[in-house]
């Protein structure tokens, strides 16, 4: 289930002959270990894996670790793309939580 | 867990195990990285200096077409696995994203491709670390 607390902003552009995807997802990305402002430290919450996906069909799969920055931005490229075709990229928590998004080519 | 319930995600969850453990021997071994030739084809894109660690850029692009994986470790973060990337057929080996570095460190890429592992590294030097 998609959850709207961390949404994720998409941009897909063409350009010739492949797919520029850009991902920016909200997320702490917290690694259990630093202290935040106010000096406390939170608990490990980061994403740890990630896909892209067009048309339904995986296009890249990430595994991540807490060294991914806050707010993470993703760009990919693909090959291929044509108007219409469906982008999606969803992640995973190591808490459950889940996010997506789709964007169509245009 | 059961053999039937492994997929793809179920393999990337086990991966993403690795993000937590804390060496960069431990991550190489558990993800099978026994040996790697330094590669000038594999570009490792990074700032020699980053003044903020919580933020650094980095890209990795690689002009062999056979490569499937990209695995980024930053050796002397408490974590050293920042990422693993698998591309599918159809997309290029690139990607451009935003690590954290807690100290001035070497980062590397591992690249697979049919051939075996190709390496590239860096140093960044950190000048306030964004603990990992």
């Amino acid at each position: 289930m998609a959850d709207n607390n961390f949404p994720i902003r998409l941009r897909v552009t063409r350009h010739e002959s492949t797919l520029q995807v850009k991902a920016l997802i909200q997320h702490p990305m917290d690694s259990g270990i630093a202290r935040d402002a106010q000096g406390r430290v939170p608990p490990a919450h980061f994403i740890t894996q990630l896909t892209v996906q067009v048309n339904g069909q995986v296009r890249v799969r990430g595994a991540l670790g807490p060294g991914i920055s806050r707010n993470p931005l993703f760009t990919w490229r693909l090959a291929g793309g044509a108007a219409g075709d469906e982008v999606l990229v969803d992640w995973e928590d190591n808490l459950g939580m889940s996010g997506k998004q789709g964007a169509t080519v245009t | 867990m059961p053999l039937l319930a492994r997929g793809p995600l179920a393999e990337a969850a086990e991966i993403a195990a690795a993000g937590t453990l804390k060496t960069t021997e431990d991550v190489l071994r558990t993800l099978g990285i026994r040996a790697w030739q330094t590669s000038a084809d594999l570009l490792l894109n990074l700032p020699d200096v980053a003044e903020n660690g919580a933020l650094v850029p980095i890209e990795v692009n690689s002009k062999l077409l056979d490569v499937r994986r990209f695995v980024v470790v930053a050796e002397r973060n408490p974590f050293p696995l920042i990422a693993d990337f698998r591309f599918e057929a159809g997309t290029l080996p690139w990607i451009d994203a935003r690590i954290k570095l807690a100290e001035s460190s070497h980062v590397a890429v591992y690249a697979e491709t049919a051939r075996g592992w190709l390496q590239a590294r860096r140093f960044v030097r950190v000048i306030a670390g964004g603990c990992g």
